[in-house]
């Protein structure tokens, strides 16, 4: 019974250590991207497969667009604000209004230009092969009514 | 049953008799029987500790014991470690789509 008893407390304990070890070296990728300033970058990175240029010049070009999106982030809250604004005040839609709900959709429009702009160019950047996966990957997640499962707009199946 | 008729049975039964004598070993064999039961139960658990000493005897025995759970922690963490591994890269992958395509997360 003694023996049991010694055998199955080592026996947990150094189940409880092999787990520990394998959970720590299985998620140490994970953590270290997590850590870093960037880990959107960081994942783009490990999953693409970039090297030490491409990271650079990928790093560069998502800084860059970041800041213009920014910008037009900006834009358009302010564009939102005062259409609501507007709308409040009057009622109806006035042909301001109107004229505002087209800036809106101009905005938007530019918007998802700039993103497909952006999407290509980081394709450019990296490997053909990873660059088309990319691309593929990234018109999955942003396109309109398509999704990761390539599923089509719940509103058709209606 | 009529209330009379319940009457008569409580009569009846106030008048009735027993005669048999209880058997003389009536307390014995209650404690005889009780004792047959407990010694059963500590037989059970006598058997189950000789078991154990007789396998964890075996060196090979517990070598095997011990590596089953050894075993067992590594396929606990390595299943645990890849399910946390795919929440993050999904969490960052769509971190990613947040932050690029932020506009049509706007109202």
């Amino acid at each position: 019974m003694k023996r049991a008893l010694i055998a199955s407390v080592i026996g947990v304990a150094l189940a409880v250590a092999a787990y520990a070890g394998v959970f720590y070296t299985t998620t140490a990728p994970s953590r270290a991207e997590l850590c870093c300033a960037a880990p959107e970058l960081a994942w783009l990175t490990n999953e693409f497969k970039l090297d030490d240029a491409q990271v650079a010049r990928v790093s560069a070009l998502h800084a860059a667009y970041l800041a213009k999106a920014k910008e037009r982030c900006r834009r358009m809250m302010a564009l939102n604000a005062s259409l609501r604004a507007m709308m409040a005040e009057t009622g109806e839609i006035t042909p301001e209004i109107e004229k505002g709900m087209n800036e809106i959709a101009q905005l938007r429009g530019e918007c998802q230009r700039e993103m497909f702009h952006h999407f290509v160019e980081v394709s450019h950047a990296m490997a053909p092969e990873e660059g088309r996966r990319y691309l593929t990957w990234a018109l999955d997640q942003t396109l309109p009514c398509r999704s990761a499962s390539n599923s089509v707009c719940p509103l058709m199946t209606q | 049953m009529k209330p009379s008729d319940d009457t008569e049975l409580h009569a009846v039964l106030s008048r009735w008799k027993v005669d048999l004598p209880l058997p003389t070993d009536l307390r014995e064999n209650v404690w005889r029987q009780i004792a047959e039961v407990e010694s059963s139960r500590w037989a059970f658990l006598d058997l189950w500790k000789a078991w154990l000493e007789m396998v964890f005897g075996r060196r090979a025995f517990v070598l095997s014991y011990v590596s089953a759970l050894i075993m067992l922690g590594l396929l606990a963490g390595l299943w645990h470690g890849r399910s946390q591994q795919r929440q993050v890269q999904t969490l960052l992958a769509e971190r990613y789509v947040e932050t690029v395509a932020s506009h049509q997360h706007l109202p």
